[in-house]
């Protein structure tokens, strides 16, 4: 009965890389280090696969499915390709590929999370670090608009809060631990400080600590409703730590200021810079969307939303991206790789992937899988097809093949590549 | 009797649960098909815990299951991601590929009739 | 295919042809010493000159840091998008391009070979993956040392033994080439906000000094008798005044006895960003003349330029406290990047201005040290892509080192401290081709140890680059036609193939990765791994397991098998 010991999970952007798996008559029977969803994923992984490749919901032969998505591509005008964060760098390279051959638009679903996150590190730079570097020295952590209880389950005791290291042997009693939300979520128990800010009053409570920190009074007794006592107290906390961290979610990215909001947050840390050394680390949601990022920047010089129905590669997020094409009837065709946005993307557009031909490549049944034109059934990465994914602070890892895929399931990377070679004919 | 809240939604470790398992099953259905409201706000417009809520905003509307709890705070709710909250969003994204999905005002009541189904959902999508 | 280069003027300094009309034989990707002409697809080279192909020993073409830039820089692609050909893959180019292009760019000057200076070992992956979607050119990383946790461990306990043998495993483990150090000590300080600013500083939370990180890595690297010497980015790069920082460090290993085989113990990279005089931005004035006498005098020393380009570029170092400081110079926007354990980076755009008194000196500097230095055989042209230029000016390079004329015009058109405070305007030197096809491949591929690199004599790669300049009519005054002549090669091949011809990529194969494999002594290596489980469980964020690099990521490997303990 082969263990499997040092597995990658591939849920979510933490990678923990310290499962150990049990697999028996190619099953997996047994999960030890994973966290609650990192076991549903390995243990359920099997159930409500696509089981077949589908043509209109009948099934079909591999091939056809293949001719008819290459068919589809080609006479399409505006064809998207989008999702990616779910599948390994080979698959996320030949997507890309594929959208050149085809003068298409590629996105990847950063577009909808960590995408202005990215848009204010293009204004700005971003002090970071990798999470091993907070492990090892940070006193002070923040966590702003995310709750790694709900979204990252094992962060806090890997990589940040309780977590021992180099000098911090205490763990979480060596580190003062801030949690700042719009409500009291179960951060507020691990939390020394809870900070309850007003929804849409990020930016300008980011912008008040950055005033302190710079040396400038603050006039008014409370800023987004936060109390002025805790903004003096908090940044001089800030400035007097020896290695402070902030962690920050979709509660910063998602809300009134998106990129602003960051951009506020990047100023603040840059500031504190002078003081002591500061960082601050997107926490990125699906397990290598910071590699979908990562391959489609070296491969085009953007991270996302990159359109190359020129020839060459253009970057413009509101226009090239993936809610903004469908919502405003502009996509005419759409490939969707390891990813269901149409149980995520606002109605509007996940109902223009129902109206155009949308070709779907995943392991599971999903929402878009239930509308797609062409369906084909993928192995899943990281359980029956190996490849790289990027850590959400940018490291990279081997996910781990543990057992053979489904009779006749290909990896997505081997796939795309059928359809390439079927686009060039 | 109708009230308006600020609508967050978020992800939750259920809702990942879920998800692993399959978009289809039973448990991800009901990791999402629900908003967390204030007891007190519950009350003021006639709901309990179980009960459907009609969920409206300026751009779309949905049903979900009423779920209570003391760690929200009056005039405020929240739905987790998923098919039953993405009717409520603007797709506007202010030339930023991302639509706003937190933070937004919604108006709740008691709704008639049940949440729709995840085959509803997809049917209407179909059109 | 087999080739016949016919007629050309060949450079080809290993083997001592200067300039001479000859033939070159290529079969099976190697070159021969004759090959029946109809046998042979043949190429007419004459009055051309025909050199081995480019090594770039210092380019930082992938790996995160060069993709912090990309990501951090849409606006510097938009000059520079490069669409989709038969052949070609789109992607964009100027300062930080993308893997395709930069392969493509190098070919398109006659360069076959290229390494990228400053692997993070937990980002090995990804150095690695970016390596394999950057064609034609063959190439390796060199993983950085100078700030790892183990290094500082081992310096500190004095244990040189249990050095060699890290060294030797990290090598394997991130398939990397040779041993970079970027500012010891100093990045590791960083990881407090702090910095080191001398060979003699303790570096903060370990109780060595940068001194004794060099030294002992050097020693280490000659007594493992690995083919490249320490490859290293000085402590204060970019203060003024810190030439002397430069030469104390030269000094400080003058001791170590080189491998057999080679006669340098060191290489001092971009040195123009390391030989400042003057104490203070408003007194700068140049270093070189008094590193260029230092290397004159001594032999154990090789460096290469770092030539500054007037443009606007993206710095990206591995110095993260001097990536912060030129961010508090520049205003410019700034990112920071900390890795666990190991390393740091930064990336800041930057402007070379003509009208700035500290760029003009800058770049008169890296002239100074190219012209100085008597023997190009220890001193490499490069630009330290991107950080002084983007590699595509290595033509004008070419043509400020062969043509006073060209140094001159330029020199017209600076700010006066180009003038005042270096001493070019006093040289007169001038490299002529025989001279430029050694520091810009003979020169870089021998102090790699890269034997089947830099030459044309019989068993070397194929690789060779042609261009369309007769020799025997050239003055440096036509410095303008050498420029063109090395931006766009007539015929650049690699490997026996054909890759470029007039300037135009026409096939695009994978290069190979070269690494070191060095064999550890089964005790040693026990007792590292005691160590290296100890390290990971407790420090790291990665199991030890997962971190050595995969062969999936070298799918063309030439590993160099160094015999490291007799």
């Amino acid at each position: 009965m082969p263990v499997y010991r040092s597995v990658v999970c591939p849920f979510c952007g933490c990678l923990c890389d310290d499962l150990e798996v049990t697999v028996e008559d190619n099953r997996i029977v047994k999960v030890r280090n994973g966290c609650a969803i990192s076991t549903s994923k390995f243990l359920h992984h099997h159930e409500n696969r696509v089981e077949k490749p589908l043509i209109d919901g009948e099934s079909a032969t591999l091939e056809e499915a293949v001719k008819e998505a290459a068919e589809i591509l080609k006479s399409a005008r505006r064809p998207l390709i989008y999702g990616l964060s779910s599948t390994e760098c080979g698959a996320i390279a030949k997507a890309i590929e594929l959208a050149e051959l085809i003068g298409g638009v590629i996105d990847n679903t950063a577009s909808v999370c960590h995408g202005p996150t990215i848009l204010a590190l293009q204004t700005l730079g971003e002090s970071k670090c990798t999470l091993g570097t907070v492990r090892n020295r940070a006193d002070l952590i923040i966590y702003w608009g995310c709750n790694p209880l709900e979204a990252h389950l094992r962060h806090l005791t890997r990589y940040s809060a309780m977590a021992r290291g180099l000098y911090t042997s205490g763990g979480r009693k060596d580190r003062y631990v801030v949690a700042v939300d719009v409500r009291e979520t179960r951060m507020k128990r691990v939390a020394d400080l809870f900070v309850k800010v007003k929804p849409g009053g990020d930016y300008e409570l980011l912008s008040a600590l950055r005033a302190v920190v710079r040396g400038y009074g603050l006039d008014v007794d409370e800023v987004s409703g936060v109390p002025r006592d805790v903004i003096l107290e908090l940044a001089e906390r800030m400035k007097k730590s020896r290695f402070g961290a902030i962690f920050f979610g979709l509660g910063l990215t998602q809300s009134e200021g998106r990129h602003m909001n960051i951009e506020a947050a990047i100023g603040l840390v840059a500031d504190l810079n002078h003081h002591t050394k500061f960082v601050l680390i997107p926490m990125r949601g699906h397990y290598n969307v910071a590699g979908a990022n990562t391959v489609t920047t070296w491969q085009t010089g953007y991270p996302y939303a990159v359109d190359f129905s020129r020839g060459y590669p253009r970057y413009n997020p509101g226009e090239y991206t993936a809610v903004d094409l469908l919502s405003r009837g502009e996509a005419d065709a759409a490939l969707i790789i390891a990813s269901d946005p149409v149980a995520h993307l606002p109605y509007k557009a996940a109902r223009r992937l129902a109206e155009i031909p949308t070709i779907v490549l995943d392991p599971k049944r999903s929402m878009t899988s239930m509308i797609g034109r062409v369906v084909i059934p993928t192995a899943a990465a990281g359980i029956e097809a190996e490849g790289t994914a990027y850590r959400m602070d940018g490291i990279p890892i081997r996910l781990k093949k543990l057992m053979e895929p489904p009779e006749g399931v290909l990896p997505d990377a081997e796939i795309l590549s059928l359809i390439i070679e079927e686009v060039m004919g | 009797m109708e009230i308006t809240v600020t609508l967050i939604t978020g992800r939750t470790a259920e809702q990942g649960v879920g998800k692993e398992i399959g978009k289809l099953s039973e448990r991800y259905q009901r990791s999402v098909n629900y908003i967390l409201l204030n007891p007190g706000d519950a009350e003021r417009i006639g709901v309990g815990e179980g009960e459907a809520v009609e969920v409206s905003t300026l751009h779309g509307s949905t049903r979900v299951w009423c779920k209570l709890s003391e760690d929200i705070e009056a005039g405020m709710a929240f739905i987790p991601l998923g098919p039953w909250a993405n009717r409520l969003f603007d797709p506007e994204t202010h030339g930023t590929g991302i639509p706003s999905v937190k933070g937004v005002e919604a108006k709740i009541r008691k709704a008639e009739g049940e949440p729709p189904t995840l085959e509803e959902l997809l049917r209407e999508l179909k059109g | 295919m087999n080739l016949i280069i016919k007629g050309g003027y060949v450079y080809d300094p290993i083997n001592g042809v200067n300039g001479e009309r000859m033939d070159i034989y290529i079969k099976d990707g190697k070159i021969v010493e004759e090959l029946p002409e109809h046998e042979a697809k043949v190429i007419d080279a004459s009055g051309m000159v025909v050199m081995p192909g480019g090594v770039d020993l210092h380019s930082h073409i992938a790996g995160s840091k060069i993709n912090l830039g990309r990501l951090l820089r849409p606006e510097d692609h938009r000059k520079d998008p490069v669409p989709r050909t038969r052949v070609t893959r789109a992607g964009v180019g100027y300062s930080c391009p993308s893997t395709y292009i930069a392969g493509y760019r190098y070919a398109q000057m006659g360069y076959t070979t290229v390494m990228e200076p400053a692997m993070p070992p937990l980002g090995a992956r990804h150095v690695h993956e970016e390596l394999n979607d950057t064609p034609i050119v063959d190439k390796s990383a060199y993983p950085l040392f100078g700030n790892n946790y183990f290094v500082l461990k081992y310096v500190r306990e004095g244990d040189l033994e249990m050095l060699k043998a890290f060294i030797a495993w990290l090598m394997r483990a991130t398939r990397g080439y040779a041993i970079k150090i970027v500012n010891p000590g100093g990045v590791e300080s960083w990881k407090w906000g702090k910095n080191v600013e001398g060979l003699d500083d303790t570096v903060e939370g370990f109780d060595v000094t940068p001194r004794q990180i060099i030294t002992s890595l050097a020693r280490a690297n000659e007594e493992l008798g690995l083919p490249h010497t320490i490859h290293l980015h000085c402590n204060n790069l970019g203060v003024p005044g810190n030439y002397q920082t430069t030469i104390e460090t030269m000094r400080a290993v003058e001791d170590i006895k080189p491998k057999e085989g080679r006669e340098t113990t060191i290489h001092i990279v971009h040195c123009q960003f390391n030989a400042l005089a003057g104490d203070s931005w408003a007194t700068l004035r140049s270093g070189a003349p008094e590193i260029a006498k230092y290397v004159n005098s001594h032999r154990h020393v090789t460096l290469d330029l770092g030539q500054v380009i007037f443009t606007d570029t993206t710095t990206m170092t591995g110095d993260g406290p001097w990536q912060f400081r030129l961010y508090n110079l520049t205003g410019n926007k700034w990112i920071n990047s900390d890795v666990e354990m190991e390393a740091g980076a930064g990336v800041v755009p930057y402007t070379f201005r003509k009208k700035n008194p500290v760029n003009a000196i800058q770049w008169a500097i890296g002239l100074e040290l190219a012209l100085l230095i008597y023997d190009p055989w220890r001193v490499y042209m490069t630009t330290d892509h991107p950080n002084g230029g983007p590699f595509t000016f290595y033509p004008k390079v070419i043509a400020w080192l062969m043509s006073r004329k060209a140094r001159t015009e330029t020199m017209l058109e600076i700010h006066k401290a180009a003038m005042r405070k270096t001493t070019l305007a006093d040289i007169y030197r001038e490299y002529d081709f025989y001279e430029i096809a050694i520091t810009t491949r003979a020169a870089p591929a021998k102090v790699l140890g890269l034997r089947e690199k830099g030459h044309l004599g019989p068993g070397a790669d194929g690789d060779v680059a042609i261009y369309d300049i007769d020799p025997t009519e050239w003055r440096p005054s036509m410095y303008r036609e050498v420029e063109k002549a090395f931006s766009r090669a007539k015929y650049t091949i690699k490997g026996g193939e054909i890759i470029v011809v007039d300037g135009e990529v026409v096939s695009t194969p994978l290069g190979k990765t070269y690494w070191v494999d060095v064999e550890i002594p089964e005790d040693l290596e026990g007792e590292l791994m005691k160590d290296l489980e100890e390290g990971f469980r407790n420090y790291y964020t990665i199991s030890l397991d997962n971190y050595p690099v995969e062969d999936a990521y070298l799918p063309i490997q030439r590993p160099v098998k160094v015999v490291g303990w007799r």
